[in-house]
């Protein structure tokens, strides 16, 4: 009996723990380590990275503890005799705890989940530029239609998008065949090109440098070779480059 | 005169004799629930093993930058093929024999409610299955567009060959097989239960089957009427999922991911629900427990069933065109009946009498890799952390996780637990550890590493990768860890040949493990009406314990006895073990007149 | 005999599972499907009046209908037949609470449904050339009318034999 209200009385403790670890690695971001995840080099990706931070933590508490139990359970309860043990079949105040405290987790995870997505996907920033991402077997093509210019890449020559630090760029994701999926792993997320679903996402790139593009949607034979890159610079680098590349005759 | 091939007319049997065929006449003729389920799963295992090579020569082919084995056409093949295999004809049918096999057995009946329908839906299975590896066959090669046929991929324009049509038509099949399955199992658990038998005392398995079923004819539907729409653009000029407009009507290609996935989701949890209720019959067996929490195991599952129904779209969060808190809000949920169940199954074990034979270690390797694929499950559901790694390695690692690491586990648990009902003999304790450990290292060492590529950026179906990327360690790594996890399998293929020879392994009795439900109140293997009997009483989950121990009958509450131990009131004590290391058959040893009926 | 508190009666103990007034047993099956059509059909709601798109809804809708027509279907069955299970839980001295004689006496195999003999046959060639005919359309649809006819050949042969061995009861 004692076990059993032990093991009642660790269940919510450890819940508890879990629960504080989330909101504090949630408020506190930057002091945990990433968990294998990229340093965000976006504004979007921050929000992303400090959910992915809390989550492992929370979900590194619950298999910890799971495992915890089931390596007490099988060290402690080896078969020593031949006693029938006792066969109690249910306990409803413990099954109680251990329904309602998961959805209590559950609950929290959502709550932080959906603050996180409207910071990426409900953004109210007026972009300073707009770049029409055009998507195809199997490369990209980067159009920037207010500015004029166009950058294209082909087999073997990945096409390099560039964005100024610091500001936000609206992308519009168009598909001229089946569909792709537009991923920098550094800004920690992608978005899909579909034919017939108008995808616009907002980046705010927070770190000058150069950054791995892949597509993330299995588009066929090439498609693990569907490279391109993403080079931020300051923005009036990023002016500089779009004079050059309108004076160079406007495609790249 | 009554001789092998004539039985005596039991209660629900047709009167007069009957010849058992033997032969080849027999497989293709019978309708024995038992033979049907041996069949189902000869053939999901054979199915296995294809799927667990072709895994191999992806392995191989990613061990590093630079094409190794395959062509890049060849190798969208190998995943393809690999993934269609190991979803549509291994895990399920499996599972399915499984049923087929136990249902009626726990239920105490002869057979299923249609037993010639049960024939029927092995005949699809099997032909389906041959349909889809005939892909292999065909000039161009078998379907290559990934096992999800992501539209426009998979148009005719972009995925022309033959392999992809048949594709089409194997899906079609097997979508009939399962849901054919499922009536009969529906049935058969709503209207043939023994007398006593009432629905809250079914086991669980039995429970999980019956729910497992409802999943089936719900979503088996959609994916046929799917795909039947993708045949349809592909050979009859339709224009369901063409985006270019055509008189003034457009298609939709992201309408093939809604429908694809209102059947995938539910379809992974009827991949999984089953081999849960495989848990649930074996840790209680193997601790001398009950099972803990019944009537919430039965309420979590259900609850599982019906949400995996409103989840769909979390395949589809980076499309930007589903509804994301309703899918968040609905996939983290599913996370709460499934943490219920693991904690009933930690009460089942709690305070009881533990030995680890094979079944007990596949169900204890189950419970320890099921919670990480449970946990980056939660991860997934939540669409910012999904925006980044979605279509990633880490989905790969999570999905492996929960089908390799709960599914297979707890297959191979069930095996070694059933084998000797299946067989009158116990599979080899001593090679079954072997095969136990060597699994669960092998797989741990191939997916763990995934988790961490999978965020490092590298994206899921892709033949090849630069040096630059970065990912050549870890693939390797992972590359190693698969080819122990497949030495391991020969481990068990060994065991398997060894035991049927004689030369490893123990004759079996009725009830090897102290098994608590009906089918281990028959012969093992069972006669071919499946009892040739009356069954024991049945006033509780545990009908055959409660015939082992009168006194320790299942009442249920809170630590109702403690410590009791046998009376020697003519109750057999030595039955309720496994065997024992070594030591000649464990048959319950009550067997003669004790308890009324078993023969 | 040991263990005090025990029942032979099983889970119906005063402290066990259904120490409470017992459920028809015959009801469960209905209200398990009503409770995923019910579950479903709340979902279809929520779905409809906040989703961007359609599909959804009306894979929602048929899925909840498809649970509510079998629940109905049971539910009817039930009032009217006594259920299409034969026994549950009935029978001599299975009474909850009192275990009357009998109670300990063994059972017969689940006879199934109300007929007395449902018709469990033993073996059918039909089942196979069912499935082999149909599985060849379904490639004859895509290797050409050549595998087709043959096809519906074996498939009309198998269905017509299965429904003489029905009606012959073989």
């Amino acid at each position: 009996m004692w076990a059993t209200v032990g093991a009642v009385r660790r269940l919510p403790a450890a819940w508890r723990f879990a629960a504080g670890a989330i909101a504090l690695s949630a408020a506190s971001g930057c002091s945990l380590p990433g968990f294998g995840a990229p340093d965000p080099k976006s504004s979007e990706g921050e929000s992303i990275y400090s959910l992915w931070q809390g989550f492992f933590v929370a979900a590194l508490a619950v298999a910890a503890l799971v495992w915890g139990l089931i390596v007490f359970v099988v060290l402690r309860y080896r078969r020593r005799g031949d006693e029938i043990p006792d066969q109690s079949a249910y306990n409803i105040p413990v099954e109680v705890v251990y329904t309602v405290t998961p959805l209590v987790i559950v609950a929290v995870l959502f709550g932080f989940s959906v603050a996180a997505q409207r910071a990426v996907t409900d953004q109210d920033v007026d972009p300073v530029t707009r770049i029409d991402v055009v998507g195809f077997q199997w490369s990209w093509q980067f159009v920037y239609p207010d500015e004029g210019v166009t950058v294209t890449g082909g087999p073997g020559e990945p096409p390099e998008m560039v964005l100024p630090l610091d500001e936000p760029v609206q992308l519009d994701l168009v598909s001229s065949d089946v569909n792709h999926s537009f991923w920098v792993p550094d800004f920690l997320s992608k978005r899909d090109l579909i034919q017939g679903v108008d995808n616009e996402i907002t980046v705010t790139a927070t770190e000058a440098g150069t950054y791995t593009g892949r597509c993330a949607e299995f588009c066929g034979l090439d498609h693990w070779r569907m490279y391109f890159s993403v080079r931020v610079v300051p923005a009036d680098e990023f002016d500089r480059w779009l004079d050059e590349q309108r004076a160079a005759g406007g495609a790249g | 005169m009554t001789t092998l091939e004539e039985r005596p007319p039991v209660a629900g049997e047709p009167p007069g004799p009957e010849r058992r065929a033997t032969g080849l006449l027999a497989a293709l003729t019978t309708t024995d629930h038992k033979r049907i389920g041996i069949a189902y799963m000869l053939t999901a295992f054979t199915f296995f093993l294809v799927g667990g090579l072709l895994a191999l020569v992806i392995r191989l082919e990613l061990f590093g930058p630079g094409a190794q084995v395959v062509s890049q056409g060849r190798y969208n093949e190998m995943f393809t093929m690999h993934g269609s295999i190991m979803l549509f004809l291994f895990l399920g049918p499996f599972a399915f024999g499984l049923a087929n096999y136990l249902v009626p057995l726990q239920v105490g009946a002869h057979d299923m409610a249609f037993p010639r329908l049960n024939a029927l839906s092995y005949w699809f299975y099997l032909f389906g299955g041959i349909t889809m590896l005939g892909g292999f066959l065909t000039a161009d090669g078998a379907a290559d567009f990934g096992w999800t046929g992501y539209t426009p991929l998979s148009s005719v324009v972009r995925s022309p060959g033959l392999g992809g049509d048949l594709w089409i038509m194997a899906v079609a099949l097997t979508g009939l097989s399962g849901v054919l399955t499922g009536v009969n199992i529906v049935a058969t658990v709503i209207a043939m239960r023994a007398p006593g038998m009432r629905m809250f005392r079914l086991p669980i398995f039995t429970w999980n089957m019956l729910v497992t079923s409802v999943l089936v004819l719900m979503v088996f539907p959609v994916i046929s009427a799917a795909a039947v729409m993708l045949f349809a653009d592909r050979q009859f000029g339709a224009h369901i999922y063409d985006a270019v407009p055509q008189d003034g009507v457009v298609g939709s290609p992201l309408l093939w991911q809604h429908l694809f996935w209102f059947f995938g989701h539910p379809e992974v949890y009827i991949l999984v629900l089953p081999y849960f209720g495989v848990i649930t019959e074996i840790l209680p067996v193997f601790s001398r427990r009950p099972v803990f929490g019944y009537a919430g195991l039965v309420f979590a599952t259900i609850a599982i069933a019906v949400l995996s129904v409103g989840v769909w779209a979390h395949h589809m969060f980076t499309t930007g065109a589903v509804l994301l808190p309703f899918f968040i809000g609905f996939s983290m949920l599913i996370a709460v009946p499934t943490g219920v169940k693991y904690f009933n199954w930690i009460g089942t074990m709690w305070g009881g009498s533990l030995t680890f034979p094979p079944p007990m270690l596949f169900a204890l390797g189950f419970l320890f890799t099921f919670v990480m694929g449970g946990v980056t499950g939660v991860m997934l559901a939540s669409a910012p952390i999904d925006f980044h790694v979605h279509d990633s390695y880490f989905v790969v690692a999570h999905m492996q996780y929960v089908l390799f690491g709960g599914s297979v586990f707890a297959l191979f648990a069930g095996l070694y637990y059933w084998w000797p009902k299946f067989t009158g003999r116990v599979l080899s304790p001593g090679l079954g550890k072997a095969h136990f450990w060597m699994m669960f290292v092998g797989f741990h060492t191939t997916f763990l590493v995934q988790h961490v590529l999978g965020l490092d950026g590298m994206p899921r179906r892709v033949a090849d990768y630069l040096d630059s990327d970065g990912f050549t360690g870890l693939n390797q790594v992972s590359t190693v860890g698969s080819f122990l996890l497949g030495a391991s399998t020969l481990a068990f293929l060994w065991n398997v040949v060894q035991t049927g020879r004689g030369r490893l392994g123990t004759v079996a009795g009725d009830d090897p493990w102290g098994g608590h439900t009906l089918e281990w109140a028959t012969t093992s293997p069972p006669p071919p009406e499946s009892f040739a009997g009356p069954l024991p009483p049945i006033r509780s989950q545990r009908p055959v314990w409660d015939q082992r121990h009168p006194d320790l009958m299942t009442t249920g509450g809170h630590r109702a006895r403690a410590g009791t131990t046998e009376t020697p009131s003519g109750d057999g004590q030595r039955g309720d073990g496994e065997p024992g290391e070594g030591e000649p058959g464990g048959g319950d040893p009550g067997e003669p007149g004790d308890g009324g009926g078993r023969p | 005999m040991s263990g005090a508190g025990t029942s032979p009666a099983g889970t119906e103990g005063a402290r066990g599972h259904e120490a409470g007034a017992p459920v028809d047993d015959r009801k469960v099956p209905a209200r398990v499907f009503l409770a995923i059509g019910a579950f479903v059909t709340v979902l279809a709601v929520i779905y409809w009046s906040t989703a961007y798109e359609e599909s959804g809804t009306v894979m929602l809708l048929l899925t909840a209908v498809l649970g509510l027509w079998i629940a109905t279907y049971l539910w009817l069955h039930t009032r009217s037949v006594g259920g299409p299970v034969a026994d549950a839980g009935a029978g001599p001295g299975t009474e909850v609470g009192r275990p009357g004689p009998g109670v300990d006496e063994p059972v017969p195999v689940g006879t199934g449904m109300t007929a007395p003999e449902p018709y469990l046959p033993h073996a059918s060639a039909w089942p196979f050339a069912i499935g082999l005919g149909a599985a060849t359309i379904a490639n004859g649809l895509v290797l050409g009318l050549w595998v087709i006819v043959p096809g519906v050949a074996l498939l009309v042969l198998g269905i017509g034999g299965f429904v003489r061995q029905t009606r012959r009861r073989d």
